[in-house]
């Protein structure tokens, strides 16, 4: 488990994603139950690009196909920040 | 954990009538008028209970004008609306602020790119479906609803059921339609379908396409955009047929194939296939860089997914079987094109991109339609095709059809480049929201477009209505009366503001135009510029001829606005600007025989930026330069043989009371240069300059540290040599370490005397010649890796350029950092500080991006004599003697765009040759046979001189002349004995072959593959070609069989067996001879 509190992932999250998608801003408050796709419009292929930039800034290789293929089994069609902040809290 | 399963709300399949959100677009002057409009708008709507947005929407639109500043605005109700104005109001207060972008629905850019680039239609093929995808639109656009319509029609004629059944189907029956959909044949029409009904909807905007590509199945979307296929009612039947053999292909072609997506680009997934799989699995989609799809056998594919997933990439297994892009489709495809031999093609009326070759479509039909055909059996080069899009100057992608998956990768591909992808439907959001969305990004960015048009037909119950022009609202009587009235009240309300706004603007511009103290209160600090301030007594500015400016590369100004704009125009001329002497594309000392033949003179990109900052410093004098911004380079700038007109324009952007910083906008262009066609209308380049009373602190250093840190191996000699800068330029002194992060050394600044002819002191703001030198240790990098492929780096912009101090003294010596922030295939992006003589940065550099040219250097040893560096690669298996050389060259596109072709010609063609060139007229391909062909004549020839005669030659020091038809080389010195070999010279499609020998007869054919044909025929066909080339007689069909050599034939002539060598390589075959008879 990470030493990191869900609050300090949630900061860093913040961080990474401002820094991946510079050009972007998001208005929506954003909670555990905020969906990548639906409401903040990230397109698969981002989230892939955001898994790489979390191993960036973690420096440290992440489970994070693993997890997306997880998911897709269980027939999500989309992922909540809750679930991906707990994948940190499990992995950094 | 939860996961979220629910479909999204709009793909639900019962029809949303009617709009469910507004596009609202607002424009001002400047970015203050459109804040007051903002915030009047806000109050209005406010104000008002029950307002009608859909008017609003509308007259807003009527009332569009082109330029300005524009924010743009997506919102279904009134307090949502107002709610997203304020916001946008507080953003616009901020100047930092640079731009809007919430995918919520609220879009302003302060660099539209309208003004940087052109537009242009991407078109998905299968895997965008989805069922549902575009109903939501059927009932507001009828031509989407005549599109789905057509495909009942085309159905009913068919006699079967209609694939709008699964397209659009009924709740309970969704699932099934999913997996139907998921078949090649549903899958191509339905997304075609959808392709061409998205594209009648932007038809009514007019939009400016300049280009169309499609992805896939997606190119005959494309192809019909651009006229270059049959309208689709004539298409109809053959793409019902289609479907079906689509269907049939597939059934048959269900063996052991698996398909993996894989989260990675070519590269990676190319890499692991050949460890693991040895090639036996293949890329047959490279999607971006996050994404390709990679095909094979079973047994395979798991191997490489498994080493994949070790790297811990995401990979999915597609859930069909169909081997297309890849060459095993290859036995499916006889039927398929017979298919597309009846269906006419035309020559197309937009450009069209190929997902085969990553290029633009030729224009012959024939040619069309074998690659179209083809594009079945190629792998689909989508990431290649974008970078093409983007290096040829498209900004704006509008993705026409469904889902939204180009818009993603195209995304990836240009990460971090200007640009923007919108798509115009997208699986979880609203089909009418989207276009709002697509029609207000386009807007924002300033498209010029109809946006009246799209709302001047609306099929939905209770939707909008047709929107008029302001004064016939109240005659057609459109509303009901209490609708009509708050919504007219509203508008009044916000004109009245506006007009208010617009009173007061006016009155400072006539006090200040007309000398008098303004009425108005304007805040005092306003006028802390001091050619801004009204001056009581002074006449009023002059707009004409202004005194020529001190400054050493601006010129005379033709218009000046003081504290507004200026215009300024000098003259490029050599004679004068000597310091372009030593900037010379293609390089310099590339003759023993004349050492001052350089390559062509070409305007340093810094010098672009000395022009914007000494201009930004005319509109703000008294300020210094801290910053340049947003730097991009579209264009070079040569300098022709005789002078040209440079010109620059600036204008004040901002300035901040508070601090007194003043951001100015600036371009460059060339207004007469011969290969700037129509450069008076198009920038060079741009950029934003920062001015300020005074240099900010030096910030502390970047953090440098180098991992696997070791001493650089380049010495500063092999640096100069391998830069295309001379002598001026040349203040690298030290080459220290070098890690992967980057690299350390120094620099000595040097004097300015010798810049121009006419002045020793040059008057200077961020010293051009010492921004440039500085760079070169990111040279110094690149020399240090491994990989020389794609070394050739020239920028194409910069991010920012950093000053926190003056320019340090001359003979000062400065250490130097060079940072690696990224490199990709085409790019390399880095950063750079150079360190006053106190220790602290004194200019930083970030964000400077390099595009890679990939030049087909077929020996060359950086560090070796320039003198036996081979731009040709050598075909040592086509050579039939020890004493003889043959070269290949198949010329990339970078070689064959006009500036570098014509560098390249400076370095490697004397004088009488340039003249010759110059002379002939030639169509542009012509113009690159004449070049390609006697360079590979010289590289060949003076590879065997070379290795006969043990010396170095260089290229420009050889002569060809045409004698009976056939190049000739000789010495360029005249009084020189040497008599060369003879060569032979062949040219097929663009590629050159040329061999030469010690010997009588020499000859050479080249034949080049087309898919289909049989290797074995061309490769006899090469021969004979080869022999009638050396005997100078025409091919007579002469019997040709295999030697006993590998690659050899032996063709008879004349009752003798004369051997031929022959090679391929990847499609050209090469055949060459010098006539030997076969002992045998």
């Amino acid at each position: 488990m990470s030493n990191r509190t869900p609050e300090q992932l949630y900061a860093d999250l913040a961080t990474v994603m401002a820094n991946a998608f510079p050009d972007r801003d998001i208005s929506v408050t954003v909670g555990p139950e905020t969906r990548v796709f639906a409401d903040l419009g990230m397109a698969s292929i981002e989230l892939v690009v955001l898994g790489e930039r979390l191993e960036q800034f973690y420096g440290r290789k992440l489970p994070f196909g693993l997890f997306l293929a997880g998911l897709r089994k269980q027939g999500a069609e989309d992922l909540e920040l809750g679930n991906l902040i707990a994948f940190l809290e499990t992995h950094v | 954990m939860v996961v979220t399963a629910t479909a999204p709300a709009s793909q639900d399949t019962a029809t949303i009538s009617g709009w469910d959100s507004e596009a609202f677009v607002l424009r001002g002057a400047d970015r203050a008028e459109l804040r007051e409009r903002v915030l009047a708008l806000a109050g209005s709507v406010e104000r008002q209970a029950g307002v009608s947005l859909s008017d609003i929407a509308a007259r807003l639109a009527v009332e569009l004008q082109p330029g300005g500043v524009r924010l743009a605005v997506v919102s279904g109700s009134a307090a949502d609306l107002v709610t997203k104005l304020r916001r946008a109001a507080d953003r616009l207060a901020d100047p930092k602020c640079k731009q809007i972008r919430d995918g919520n629905g609220i879009y302003f850019f302060e660099q539209p790119l309208a003004m940087q680039g052109t537009l242009a239609l991407l078109y998905p093929g299968e895997g965008a479906q989805f069922p549902g995808m575009l109903a939501d639109l059927c009932g507001i656009f009828p031509e989407v609803e005549d599109t789905f319509s057509w495909c009942d029609r085309l159905a009913a004629d068919a006699g079967r059921a209609s694939l709008r059944n699964i397209l659009h189907p009924a709740p309970e029956d969704r699932a099934a339609a999913e997996l139907e959909l998921r078949q090649l044949g549903p899958s191509i029409f339905g997304v075609l379908l959808a392709d061409l009904a998205i594209t009648r909807v932007l038809q009514r905007l007019e939009l400016p396409v300049s280009a169309v590509a499609g992805h896939s199945a997606g190119e005959l979307a494309a192809l019909l955009a651009a006229g270059a296929l049959a309208s689709e009612t004539m298409l109809g039947p053959s793409l019902v047929e289609m479907m079906d053999l689509m269907q049939l292909m597939e059934s048959e072609a269900g063996g052991d194939v698996v398909l993996l997506a894989v989260g990675a680009g070519r590269a990676v997934v190319e890499e692991v296939v050949a460890q693991i799989a040895h090639g036996g699995v293949i890329v047959a989609m490279d999607n971006c860089p996050h994404q390709s799809v990679a095909v094979g056998p079973t047994n395979l594919v798991v191997a490489v997914e498994a080493a994949l997933l070790e790297r811990g990439l995401v990979c999915e297994r597609l859930p069909f079987k169909r081997p297309y892009h890849t060459p095993m489709f290859e036995p499916f495809m006889g039927r398929f094109r017979e298919l597309f031999a009846g269906v006419p093609f035309h020559q197309p009326h937009t450009p069209i991109y190929s997902c085969s070759t990553g290029a633009r479509f030729p224009n012959d039909p024939a040619a069309i339609r074998d690659l179209t055909v083809n594009h079945w059996v190629s792998p689909v080069e989508f990431t290649r095709m974008i970078e093409t899009m983007y290096a040829d100057g498209v900004r704006i992608f509008v993705e026409a059809g469904p889902r939204g998956n180009l818009s993603a990768f195209t995304e990836d591909v240009l990460r971090g480049k200007p640009h923007v992808v919108i798509p115009a439907n997208l699986f979880r959001k609203s089909g009418p929201t989207q276009i709002n969305h697509l029609v207000a990004q386009l807007a924002a960015h300033h498209v010029p477009m109809n946006l009246v048009q799209l709302r001047a037909t609306d099929l939905a119950s209770g939707g909008r209505e047709s929107p008029v022009h302001l004064d016939q609202l109240e005659n057609r009587g459109l509303t009901s009366p209490a609708r009509q009235d708050s919504t007219v009240a509203i508008m009044d309300g916000y004109l009245a503001v506006m007009e208010q706004f617009l009173d007061t603007q006016r009155e400072v511009m006539e006090a200040f135009l007309s000398g008098r103290a303004a009425h108005v209160e304007i805040p005092q600090e306003l006028f802390a510029f001091p050619d801004f301030a009204p001056q009581p007594s002074s006449p009023p500015p002059t707009t004409n001829h202004q005194p020529p400016p001190e400054y050493c590369f601006v010129g005379e100004a033709i218009q000046h606005e003081p504290g507004r704009e200026i215009v300024l125009r000098r003259t490029l001329d050599e004679r004068e600007d000597l310091y372009v002497d030593d900037h010379t594309l293609g390089g310099r000392g590339v003759s023993h025989v004349d050492p001052t033949q350089n390559g062509l003179p070409v305007l340093p990109m810094t010098f672009s930026l000395e022009a914007m900052s000494e201009a930004a410093s005319l509109l703000a004098p008294g300020k210094v330069v801290i910053a340049v911004r947003n730097v991009r380079l579209y264009r070079w700038v040569p300098y022709d043989a005789e002078p040209t007109t440079f010109e620059i324009r600036a204008s004040v952007a901002s300035v901040d009371p508070e601090t007194g910083v003043v951001e100015v906008r600036a371009n460059v262009r060339d207004l007469s240069n011969s290969f700037l066609p129509d450069g008076a209308n198009k920038p060079s380049s741009e950029a934003t300059v920062i001015l300020a009373d005074r240099y900010p602190e030096p910030p502390e250093p970047l953090p440098f540290v180098l991992t696997d840190e070791v001493p650089c191996k380049a010495t500063v000699e092999d640096l100069r040599r391998n830069m295309f800068h001379g002598p001026l330029f040349q203040m690298i002194r030290s080459l220290d370490r070098h890690g992967k992060e980057g690299i350390e050394g120094t620099l000595v600044v040097q004097p300015r005397d010798k810049w121009f002819r006419s002045t020793p002191n040059p008057r200077v703001v961020i010293d051009p010649v010492l921004v440039d030198a500085a760079m070169h240790i990111l040279g110094a990098w690149h020399l240090e890796q491994p990989d020389w492929s794609g070394r050739i780096l020239l920028p194409i912009g910069m991010q920012s350029l950093e000053f926190f101090g003056p320019i340090p003294e001359i003979g000062s010596n400065l250490l130097v950092r060079g940072h690696n922030e990224e490199e990709t295939a085409r790019q390399a992006r880095h950063a750079l500080e150079v360190f006053g003589t106190n220790g602290k940065p004194w200019f930083r550099l970030t964000g400077a991006s390099y595009w890679r040219f990939y030049l087909p250097f077929g020996d060359v040893n950086f560090f070796g004599p320039k003198d036996q560096y081979f731009l040709c690669s050598r075909m040592a298996e086509a050579e039939s003697s020890h004493a003889s050389r043959c070269y290949f060259l198949d010329p990339p596109l970078d070689l064959q765009q006009p500036v570098l072709r014509a560098s390249g010609m400076r370095v490697t063609m004397t004088p009488r040759e340039m003249g010759i060139f110059q002379e002939t007229e030639l169509t542009d391909s012509e113009k690159s046979d004449w070049f390609f062909s006697r360079l590979v004549a010289k590289d060949t020839v003076r590879s065997l001189w070379n290795s006969t005669h043990n010396g170095g030659m260089f290229p420009a020091d050889m002569e060809t002349d045409i004698v009976a038809g056939r190049i000739v080389c000789r010495s360029r010195v005249e009084s020189s004995k040497d008599q060369y070999p003879q060569v032979a010279v062949a040219v097929n499609k663009g590629k050159v072959a040329a061999f030469s020998a010690f010997a009588e007869h020499v000859g050479i054919g080249l034949a080049v593959v087309k898919k289909g044909d049989s290797a074995d025929a061309l490769r006899a066909q090469a021969a004979q070609l080869a022999v009638a080339d050396a005997l100078r007689i025409p091919v007579e069909g002469w019997a040709v069989q295999a030697g006993a050599k590998p690659g050899q034939m032996l063709v008879t002539h004349g009752g003798r067996k004369l051997r031929v060598q022959t090679t391929q390589n990847k499609d050209a075959i090469i055949a060459t001879t010098i006539c030997e008879a076969d002992p045998a």
